[in-house]
């Protein structure tokens, strides 16, 4: 047999053979593998009078993109139908379920899409849960602050007590069986405000579920809500602002399958007199709620996390930390005199940056 | 030693360098924090900030406790109930991409990437 | 009709791997990386794929994984799996080698062994641990597996000459 450096010549060729189908091998799959590699899809819209941002995480890019667009049609939905700001007369304020139910306050009795509908249950079970101090009937008292328009201003305090008088969350009646919404007093209004938001964000996580997105981050204004993990398989960071001083964060959340939600007093508010008046509003005294400068929560579901921070920021530091626990909630509160406070559930997913003054809940 | 051992030996040399080059790519001396991320059974079991201050952490592993230490924004293991200890004997890590890993007790310590992205949102 | 000779050098071999199991895990690790072993019961492995074929290897490299996992009193810890990943890639790596690419001598073999042996490891720790920030030892376990891998080559390509010489037994055809 011919050898060629005592290895038989046909048996050295068979050992190229295998090295180059190996060779060969390894490419493909490492094409494979690049073509199926992680994809990031970003896309934002101007919605609910805010910037909202859909970030997904996927193989195949078309796929993304379709998620999310089924994803901001299902905000842009809500978003029409909650809006009670469109005037009279637009097409706007037809398609409105929010502006329905106003125009007929003291007349009758309005069917709902079923999500407002939800919506307007829910936010009644979270007005009885917190003692009043979340109620969507606040409407004509936000009228007179004139948060949503040109000239915010401290309003008469007889005025207050008027508009007070139309703030009655039992005289918002809703019938299940047909559907329907009615406020019995002429003059009441709805604000969905700080309903909505969080409602059509986790409507648009069901959206991307449904699309077999499993990595998303949707941030609607500051309202966060998180689908997995991130990109690299590590839970997504989600800073929380300080609120005394600008730009600087005061700790980073570290949340997978979760809401988090902020109210503060340092992003909507104007100055008179010396004092702040901000827009979150308590329903029982008319007046901007004192005792947090910032309540987050944080919650499996965006819908609840939007009603409760508004909710447990009226009821002040020491009652959200209190009901947040008991509603099963975690809760992080900076509060007027600058401590920082929270519950004991998010300890081990809250990383306090500023380490100089805080004092943590043993609730 | 045939010729095809030598370019295996050769290959798997190239391939050793190429993976520590890859890995050094990846660790960032960041501007600011770094934060080590602990793993324990593949569930995220905390996130430290790896500050001057001198500060242990107490786990719990698979097979008992452990014992974290951080110091001059460096960590190591100081304590773990495993048999070899190699954890411990790893010693501190501080930069991005460094791991500890303790296999009997499934944890693993590794820091991550700050200096480019540390928050992927803020709620406000 | 068993063959008789195969039996029993078979369950030598299976004895021996266990044994050298063992006494590998008995010996402390200086360093701070997790499965740097000597690879001396990867021999047992080598002869029998050598000698025998890639079945009765991987027969073998599994006895001696359980075996010595049993007495070693690690049985079915994660450093069993990691054990068994390592040894089953290994065995099938160096099956193909031997068999399918006669380039290679008992000394590449043995490297090649060696490394797929820890690169199995890691694969397997990195899904226990549900992160890939084990692939940080990556480099040090290829370099740390190349010298280990010569070294037992070295006495491989000995052994396997001399248990030739004898005409107990004959190399298998893959």
């Amino acid at each position: 047999m011919p050898t060629v450096r005592g290895l038989p010549v046909g048996m050295k060729n068979r050992a190229i053979v295998w090295l180059l189908l190996a060779g060969f091998l390894a490419a493909v799959f490492g094409l494979f593998l690049y073509l199926r590699r992680p994809v990031e899809y970003r896309s934002e819209q101007f919605l609910m009078d805010t910037f909202v941002s859909i970030r997904v995480y996927g193989r195949d890019r078309e796929k993304l993109r379709e998620a999310v667009t089924a994803a901001f049609t299902e905000m842009r939905r809500i978003a029409e139908l909650s809006n009670r700001f469109p005037p009279t007369g637009t097409a706007e304020h037809r398609t409105s379920d929010v502006c329905r139910i106003n125009d007929m306050a003291g007349v009758g009795a309005v069917r709902v899409d079923q999500d407002v509908f939800s919506m307007l249950e829910s936010a009644r079970a979270f007005h009885d849960l917190t003692g009043g101090a979340f109620d969507v009937t606040v409407g004509p008292v936000m009228d007179l602050w004139g948060f949503g328009g040109k000239k915010p201003h401290v309003p008469k305090a007889g005025n207050i007590q008027d508009a007070l008088a139309l703030v009655d969350n039992a005289r918002l009646i809703l019938d299940r069986k047909e559907r329907t919404a009615f406020l019995e007093k002429a003059g009441m209004s709805l604000d969905l405000g700080a309903v909505a938001k969080g409602y059509a964000t986790e409507r648009a996580v069901l959206a991307l579920k449904r699309s077999g997105v499993e990595k998303a981050l949707i941030d609607a204004g500051g309202n966060i809500r998180v689908l997995g993990k991130s990109a690299g398989n590590n839970p997504w960071r989600i800073g929380i602002k300080n609120p005394s001083r600008e730009g600087d964060i005061l700790a980073v959340l570290s949340l997978e399958d979760s809401a988090a939600v902020t109210s503060g007093d340092y992003y909507r508010y104007f100055e008179s007199g010396g004092i702040r008046w901000h827009h979150i509003i308590d329903p029982r005294t008319g007046y901007p709620a004192r005792g947090s400068r910032s309540v987050t929560v944080v919650a499996k579901d965006a819908g609840p996390a939007d009603v409760l921070s508004t909710a447990l920021f009226v009821l002040g530091p020491e009652k959200a930390l209190e009901t947040g626990k008991k509603l099963g909630v975690e809760v992080i509160i900076v509060t007027a005199d600058g401590r920082l406070l929270y519950t004991l559930g998010i300890r081990n997913r809250l990383e306090v940056l500023d380490s100089a003054r805080h004092r943590h809940d043993q609730g | 030693m045939t010729r095809a051992d030598r370019y295996l030996i050769a290959g798997v040399l190239c391939a050793a360098l190429l993976a520590a080059v890859l890995i050094v790519f990846r660790w960032q001396t960041g501007s600011g924090r770094t934060c080590a991320v602990i793993k324990i059974q593949g569930e995220l079991a905390g996130i430290i900030e790896l500050s001057d201050k001198r500060k242990t952490y107490e786990f719990r592993g698979k097979t008992g406790p452990v014992i974290l230490e951080v110091a001059g924004k460096r960590i190591r293991m100081v304590e773990a109930t495993c048999p070899d200890r190699i954890c411990v004997m790893h010693g501190w890590i501080e930069r991005a991409g460094e791991s500890i890993v303790c296999v009997p007790n499934e944890i693993s310590i590794s820091i991550t990437a700050n200096g480019s992205a540390p928050l992927d949102a803020v709620t406000r | 009709m068993i063959d008789t000779r195969k039996l029993v050098f078979f369950s030598l071999l299976v004895a021996m791997g266990t044994t050298l199991h063992v006494v590998e895990g008995m010996i402390p690790n200086p360093f701070p990386l997790p499965g740097v072993k000597l690879g001396l019961a990867n021999i047992v492995t080598v002869v029998a794929v050598y000698f025998y074929g890639l079945r009765e290897g991987l027969a073998v490299t599994v006895a001696r994984v359980f075996l010595g996992s049993l007495i070693g009193g690690m049985f079915l810890s994660p450093g069993f799996l990691l054990s068994l990943t390592g040894a089953v890639i290994s065995t099938l790596v160096m099956s193909l080698l031997l068999h399918g690419a006669p380039g290679f001598s008992i000394k590449g073999v043995s490297v090649a062994g060696a490394i797929t042996h820890n690169i199995g490891q890691l694969l397997a720790a990195s899904l226990i641990l549900r992160s890939s920030s084990i692939f940080y030892y990556l480099p040090f376990l290829l370099l740390a597996g190349t010298a280990t891998g010569m070294i037992t080559g070295h006495r491989l390509s000995i052994l396997v000459a001399r248990l030739e010489k004898t005409g107990i037994m004959c190399r298998h055809e893959g």
